[in-house]
This record gives C-alpha cells, sequence and structure tokens, in this order.
C-alpha cells in the first residue's frame, strides 16, 4: 500500500488544480519538504551562548528581575556550579579561524562535535550573538572571514588565556579544569592537520585522553594532560596559572562589544 | 492556461476550514461549536469539491505537499492513509475536507484521549517510511488544522518514541503493535490492534536522541515563522499553532532524561514562548488586533531593558511582536495588515474564539456600547439576572470589550458566563446586522464607499454579495471577485454560488460560470427546506 493507488472516481480532461494552497495564511507546506531535503547525512549542529546556560543555571530565570547586569554577576561560582558539576573539571576551548582553518571550521560544521566532545564541555566563538540557540551552518562564521587572523577574537581569547606567555599559534584546543578556579590551561595544537576527518581524529584522541586527564580527584590535572600528551607525541604548549574565571569575564566582555558570543553545542547526552 | 475563479474560490475554501483548525490548537473549542462549524462549512465544502473534481479534475498541484489522514466516513480501501499529496497521489481536497471534519468531530467527543484514526495512520506511516518522517508529518497535520488536542499528540509521539527504543527499527514498532502483522487495506488498519501502551519495559532513556533533536529543530524552525509573520493573520494563527509546537516538544524534551544545562536553558525559552502565545490568545478580543498585546509587549519589552538585557534580546528571544511589526508606532499597527483579521480569517476566528456567532458579524472595531444596549433580548436577560440600572452597562461592558481573561461580572448579577457570553454574542450579531442594512443602502458604488464597506465588514458574506450585485455593470472584474469572497464566506449558500456562475457569465467566462452553478445545485442539496442555523443570506433574501 506504499504508492498512493487510484481511487476509482472519474477524472475529467482539463485538469484544474489548487495551486498554491495556503500559501497566503502562513502555511508551511513548503518548509516542510525543503528542510527535510537539506537534512541529508550531516547533522546540523544547535549552539547557544555560555550567557545563556549561565543564566539557567542562575535560578532566577528570566522573568524574574534578576539583576544580572554584568558578567561578573553572572559568573558567580554558584552559577558556574552547576557545569562545573556536570563536566566534572573537563573543559574546553576550541581555538580557530574560519578562514584559514578551514579544516576545522568543516568539523564544526560536520555535527559531531557533541558527540566527540562527550563530557567535556567545549567553547567556541561564533561571529554573532546566540542568546537564543543558532544553528551552526554554511552561513556562519561569515562576518570573520575576512578579519586578519591575528585580531580574530579566537586568538585575542588564547592571548588572554595565556598573558604574559605568548600565545601558541592557531588552530588547538586548550583544556582546562574548571570555570571558577585558577587553573594552567594546556594547549593542545591542530595544526597541519589536511582536513576535517583528520581534525576529527585528533580531536576525538585528545577528548579521550582529556577524559581520562583532567578529573580532579586524580593529581593536578593539567599535569596529568600534558603527561599524556606528551606520552602519544601530540603536541602542546602549556600556559601559566589562570583565573579562569577572569578570562571568562574578559572573554564575554570582549566578544560582547564585538557583537560576538562563546558558545557550546547542543547536545542531548550529559 | 487562463486560471479559474471557481478553482480559486475552492482554494479559499479549504484555507477557511485548515485555519479554524489552526485557531482551535489552543481555544478549546466546545463541541458544539466545532459540530455547528462543520456542518454550516465542511458539509458543503465536500460537495463543492467533489463536483469540480468530477466536473473539472479539481486536484491538489503536484508542488503542494499537503498533509493527510485518513477517515472513517469516505476513504478508498486501497488509498495510503498517511502521508502527503505529491505528485502521483489520489487523495482529494474533498478527502483533506472530510478528514478534518472526521479529526475535529473525534477530538471532540474523545477530548485528549487520542484518536483511534490518527494512531493507527501513523503507525502505519511509520512502517511504509520511517520514525523521522512520521514525526514530521506529525508536525505537519498539527500546522495544518488536523490537531486540535495538542495532548493527545503528545501520547501518540511518546507511544511511538518510547516504542521504538523496544525494538530493532523503525517498522518493528508497527509490527509490535499489529501482533506481529502490517495491515495492507484501509479496512484491514482500521481493525487492526494498532496499540500504543508499552508499560513496565519502558525506559525513556533509551529513547533516540536524534529524534528528540529532530523535534526540537522542527519546534525551533517554526517559532522562527511565526515571528516572520507578515500580516495579523499569520501571527494570530501562528501563536495558536506555536503553543501547540511548544506543548509537544517540551513533552518530548523531557522524556524523562537529565536534561544538559543547554538544553534546559532552550527549555525555559520556548517555555517563555508558549506562555506569551497564551498570554496572546487570553488578552484578543472578538476583534484581535497587534494594538491589543502592544501594551503586554511593551510591559515585557521594558523589563528586558532595566535588566540590561536590552530591545534585540527581547525581540530574539520573546515572540511578543512579529519581526515585520517592530519598531512601529501606534497608528502603523492600526492599519493593514496589522489592524484586524482579513476577511479570509474572520469565520473561522469566529468560531473558534467563541465570541461571535459567525465571520458575518465580524466588525473590525468594536460597537460603540449604546447599540448593545438598546437589544431587548440582551435587556431581558440582563434584568431577569439581577443586572439594571448602570450595572448593564458594566456588565455588557465588561463581557464585550474586555478580552476573556480579564472579564468580571458586577454585584449582585447571578448570570453564568456562557449565558451571558452568547446573549452578548446574539446581540452583536443583530446589531451589526441591523448596521450593514442601513449601511448597504447608504452607501454607494464609489471605490471610497465599497472599500469602507469591506474594511468594517470583511468576514461578511451579505456585504460582498451586495456589492458585486452594485458593481456588475460598473466594474465587472470587482464583482466577481466580490461574488467569490461571498461564496467562499458562505460556501453552503446556493444563492452565493449562483451569484458566482452569473458574475462569470457576465463577464464572458461560460465555463467557470457552468461549474459554479453546478456548485450551487450541490450545495442546495444539503440544505432542508426551513433550514435552521446557516444564516448566510443573500441580498435578496428576505430579511426575519
Amino acid at each position: 500500500m506504499r504508492a498512493c493507488a487510484p481511487s476509482g472516481r472519474q477524472r475529467a480532461g482539463s485538469s484544474l488544480t489548487l495551486a498554491r494552497l495556503c500559501a497566503g495564511n502562513g502555511c508551511v507546506v513548503g518548509s516542510a519538504v525543503d528542510w527535510r531535503g537539506g537534512g541529508g547525512q550531516n547533522r546540523a549542529v544547535l549552539a547557544l551562548s555560555l550567557v545563556t546556560q549561565l543564566e539557567e543555571a542562575s535560578a532566577l530565570g528570566k522573568g524574574l528581575s534578576g539583576n544580572i547586569r554584568s558578567f561578573d554577576a553572572l559568573l558567580q561560582p554558584e552559577n558556574l556550579a552547576a557545569l562545573e558539576q556536570a563536566h566534572a573539571g573537563r573543559f574546553a576551548f576550541l581555538a580557530f579561524h574560519p578562514a584559514a582553518d578551514v579544516a576545522v571550521v568543516d568539523y564544526v560544521r560536520g555535527g559531531t562535535l557533541s558527540d566527540d566532545s562527550g563530557d567535556v564541555f567545549t567553547l567556541f566563538t561564533l561571529d554573532a550573538e546566540a542568546r537564543w540557540p543558532v544553528e551552526i551552518d554554511q552561513a556562519s562564521f561569515g562576518a570573520w572571514l575576512d578579519v586578519e587572523p591575528s585580531t580574530h577574537p579566537a586568538y585575542h581569547l588564547v592571548r588572554m588565556l595565556f598573558a604574559p606567555k605568548p600565545a601558541p599559534p592557531l588552530p588547538g584546543v586548550a583544556f582546562f579544569g574548571s570555570l571558577s578556579g585558577d587553573d594552567e590551561p594546556v594547549f593542545a595544537s591542530l595544526q597541519s592537520l589536511a582536513d576535517e576527518t583528520a581534525v576529527r581524529e585528533r580531536l576525538r584522541m585528545l577528548f579521550s585522553v582529556a577524559q581520562g586527564a583532567l578529573d580532579k580527584r586524580q593529581r593536578p590535572s593539567a599535569d596529568a594532560l600534558a603527561v599524556a600528551l606528551e606520552q602519544r607525541q601530540l603536541p602542546f604548549e602549556r600556559g601559566g596559572r589562570t583565573s579562569m574565571r577572569q578570562w571568562l569575564i574578559r572573554a564575554l566582555r570582549y566578544l560582547d562589544e564585538n557583537k560576538a558570543d562563546l558558545v557550546s553545542v547542543v547536545g542531548l547526552v550529559v | 492556461m487562463k486560471g479559474s475563479e471557481v478553482v480559486e474560490g475552492a482554494s479559499g475554501v479549504l484555507r477557511q476550514l485548515v485555519s479554524f483548525g489552526r485557531l482551535a490548537v489552543n481555544a478549546r473549542v466546545p463541541p458544539d461549536r466545532t459540530m455547528d462549524f462543520v456542518s454550516r462549512r465542511i458539509a458543503p465544502a465536500i460537495r463543492v469539491f467533489d463536483t469540480l473534481e468530477r466536473e473539472a479534475g479539481l486536484r491538489f498541484d503536484d508542488a503542494v505537499r499537503f498533509p493527510f489522514m485518513a477517515n472513517r466516513l469516505r476513504w478508498a480501501e486501497n488509498a495510503s492513509p498517511a502521508g502527503h499529496t505529491g505528485v502521483g497521489c489520489r487523495v482529494s481536497p474533498a478527502d483533506v475536507a472530510i478528514s478534518l471534519g472526521d479529526a475535529w468531530g473525534l477530538q471532540s467527543d474523545l477530548g485528549n484521549v487520542l484518536s483511534p484514526v490518527l494512531r493507527r495512520c501513523a503507525l502505519w506511516h511509520c512502517a511504509a517510511t520511517d520514525l523521522k518522517a512520521t514525526l514530521d508529518w506529525m508536525f505537519d497535520l498539527l500546522d495544518h488544522g488536523y490537531v486540535t488536542s495538542p495532548d493527545s499528540l503528545v501520547k501518540l509521539v511518546y507511544g511511538l518514541l518510547i516504542g521504538r527504543s523496544l525494538v530493532a527499527s523503525d517498522s518493528e514498532v508497527a509490527l509490535r503493535a499489529n501482533e506481529g502483522r502490517l495491515p495492507s487495506t484501509w479496512t484491514e488498519l482500521w481493525s487492526s490492534p494498532g496499540t500504543l501502551t508499552w508499560t513496565g519495559d519502558a525506559d525513556p532513556t533509551g529513547v533516540d536522541s536524534r529524534l528528540i533533536e529532530h523535534v526540537l529543530r522542527r519546534c525551533l524552525e517554526r517559532i522562527e515563522g511565526v515571528r516572520a509573520s507578515a500580516t495579523l493573520d499569520e501571527w494570530v494563527t501562528g501563536q495558536c499553532v506555536i503553543w501547540g509546537v511548544v506543548w509537544l516538544t517540551q513533552a518530548v524534551l523531557n522524556l524523562g532524561r537529565p536534561k544538559p544545562l543547554a538544553l534546559r536553558a532552550i527549555d525555559s525559552q520556548i517555555e517563555e514562548i508558549r506562555a506569551d502565545a497564551a498570554a496572546l490568545c487570553g488578552e484578543w478580543t472578538r476583534e484581535p488586533s497587534l494594538e491589543e498585546s502592544a501594551g503586554h509587549a511593551q510591559e515585557v519589552l521594558d523589563s528586558y531593558v532595566a535588566q540590561g538585557l536590552g530591545a534585540d534580546r527581547f525581540h530574539r528571544e520573546r515572540l511578543l511582536v512579529p519581526a515585520a511589526a517592530r519598531g512601529l508606532d501606534a497608528p502603523a499597527r492600526r492599519r493593514p495588515p496589522w489592524h484586524a483579521l482579513s476577511w479570509e480569517l474572520a469565520d473561522p476566528w469566529a468560531f473558534a474564539s467563541g465570541r461571535l456567532v459567525d465571520g458575518e458579524c465580524y466588525r473590525t472595531e468594536p460597537l460603540p456600547i449604546e447599540a448593545l444596549l438598546q437589544d431587548e433580548v440582551l435587556n431581558r436577560f440582563l434584568a431577569e439576572h439581577g443586572v439594571d440600572g448602570k450595572a448593564r452597562r458594566d456588565a455588557v461592558q465588561a463581557e464585550y470589550v474586555m478580552p476573556r481573561m480579564f472579564r468580571f461580572k458586577p454585584e449582585g448579577a447571578n448570570y453564568q458566563d456562557d449565558a451571558m457570553a452568547f446573549a452578548v454574542a446574539r446581540a452583536h450579531a443583530a446589531a451589526v446586522d441591523e448596521e450593514i442594512t442601513r449601511e448597504l443602502s447608504r452607501s454607494s458604488a464609489a471605490d471610497a464607499s465599497v472599500d469602507a464597506l469591506l474594511y468594517r465588514f470583511p468576514g461578511s458574506s451579505r456585504v460582498a454579495a451586495a456589492l458585486s450585485d452594485r458593481l456588475a455593470a460598473g466594474n465587472p472584474d470587482r464583482a466577481v471577485e466580490l461574488a467569490r469572497r461571498a461564496a467562499v464566506l458562505a460556501c453552503g449558500d446556493p444563492a452565493a454560488w449562483q451569484r458566482f456562475g452569473t458574475r462569470l457569465h457576465e463577464r464572458g467566462r461560460p465555463d467557470d460560470a457552468r461549474l459554479a452553478h453546478l456548485c450551487a445545485d450541490a450545495v442546495r442539496e444539503l440544505r432542508p427546506t426551513g433550514a435552521a442555523g446557516d444564516r448566510s443570506r443573500s441580498a435578496s433574501d428576505a430579511r426575519d
């Protein structure tokens, strides 16, 4: 019964048709078809601002006069607690330039970041504000394509993270153990990876190493991670002791001024 | 080929049916109102569609993908019971109309209990395609007026998603529900068990997260669709539909698994959307307008600004102002397309909102209260229920002008809310009827005069018919257009189709004219002599 069989009614020769039905009343017939067609193999990626997530965690909700006027107030330890508990010391910042680091951009668009990162909470910068969920698609990151690599927001954030040491070259992923405490970020390089597949392989390895090494219950996490990366001969650099909270506040301010955002991919698995 | 005016009319009739269904999603339309709409609009629509199909091969355009579902009254044995129209599909507009009526009737009877037709059709669809496509199909049904009780859709989606987590493939969901057999005809399907109950071994955390993501995406996309509304019609129907879409989505997101923070945040955000939709629907009076919700929207915007979140964020996160209306001042909000519903939505709105007898008495602005206070029947009702003197005005004002959620009862009044609502609606209808008679008699055929009448009474078949007669000699194209409107608005009135045919004949369109006259004949067969309840009439009918 798969095909529509003839219903037995007479059809006259000249057929007049109900064209463009419901077109004037906001009917979504067209968009349902288009969207299904565009789904394809790639899972499209939904991203959401860290700000929105912290607001949710703050338990003050949107409807109340929460007085979260400043990032300083938003990033109070109690607001960060929900994320810190859920991710038990596993955080990362994926830094790349959308024009120069095509392989990494393709990887992000490819839709596996959520699965690959597992319970490592992974942030990256987006060229638009994402307080409401946004789709990461072909048009994403477009506003930054012409930005000089050295002034791209992701570079700025990495520079801030590593100051006063010189910033490691992008692309790469910085791992750290908390959002509220002092940590020594470990920046694993993603340089010289030919394409999306190579990036995926490397990141899967890095995430799996990070999940093992960044558990706070063991030795200081940055050391453990550095050792593990060393053992696998994966290139990395270490940053000095940094207040992650201060870094986040400065990062959010900087991005806000530049009409950008710090986002994570929305995954369904904790 | 040249477009057919009658086919355009048929399209208009189908759009009205779909609109009712969409508006009814959050409206909790009482069963008798739904059945009223079915008998006055669905029944003649089926006749019209059948006639045009027989005489002119009326069918859905190949490019249109209209979702359909079988019905209990008339469904071809070997036809697919669920899917979308398209190339090669034989489901007709009449089939769709019957299915809409059957679906509404079932939901009126069953409330939140899942329709046995919908359940079986969904299982069949899942076996014939896959679960993801079936989820899409269910969203499409919701968006095309079939589903007026989103709760029942939640039960169905739960049953399918959890059921799928217990078996190895999508088609096994149907197999397991039907004791190992897949029905191959509609009769078999209808008599199959189609059980969706899984107890005991139902672990919601096993549900495929990609399906949940898919549902979330459909929801977010639909929210953007509402935000992009270009007219009040789209905005109002969009708010009604989005309430159901978010309700369904939240149920799915909360399928018993612990949610990561990002998803909790999104859940909260769409909850706000749903609350906004409920608030807007509660604020609309019998003549919805963008202006009505402007105050509420401004309050929320002010709170965003006060919290340092900014206007941009308000517009991005909340669904209180359509994007196209952002920044419109009050005078602009009171102009088309935001000032009132169009003629296409007036009648479905009347029935779904329950505040008007039908589209005939939809008036773009409220009547002066004095017009209602002169109504004898209403005054008797008030006197019988402990309301007199100044309190009469207060009572009528409260019912007539206030949005549902702000209604109050003056001291000493002992009427039931429903009875008062009906009494006022009746008085309003009578007053508008008189006003139309007056205005028609003193208006002219001049464009401004015609436009003014259509502006004030967009949903009145009587006005459109009278103006069509008036313009027949001087402006035959407009006369045809108005005759078409009159026929769509009163699709059960043979005189309306007759007039449409006459105008088409006068315009030198004999083929189209013949079709219109055949529609008139078909619709005439529906009317028993001395039919009660159909208030549509042409200018030539005698008044009561």
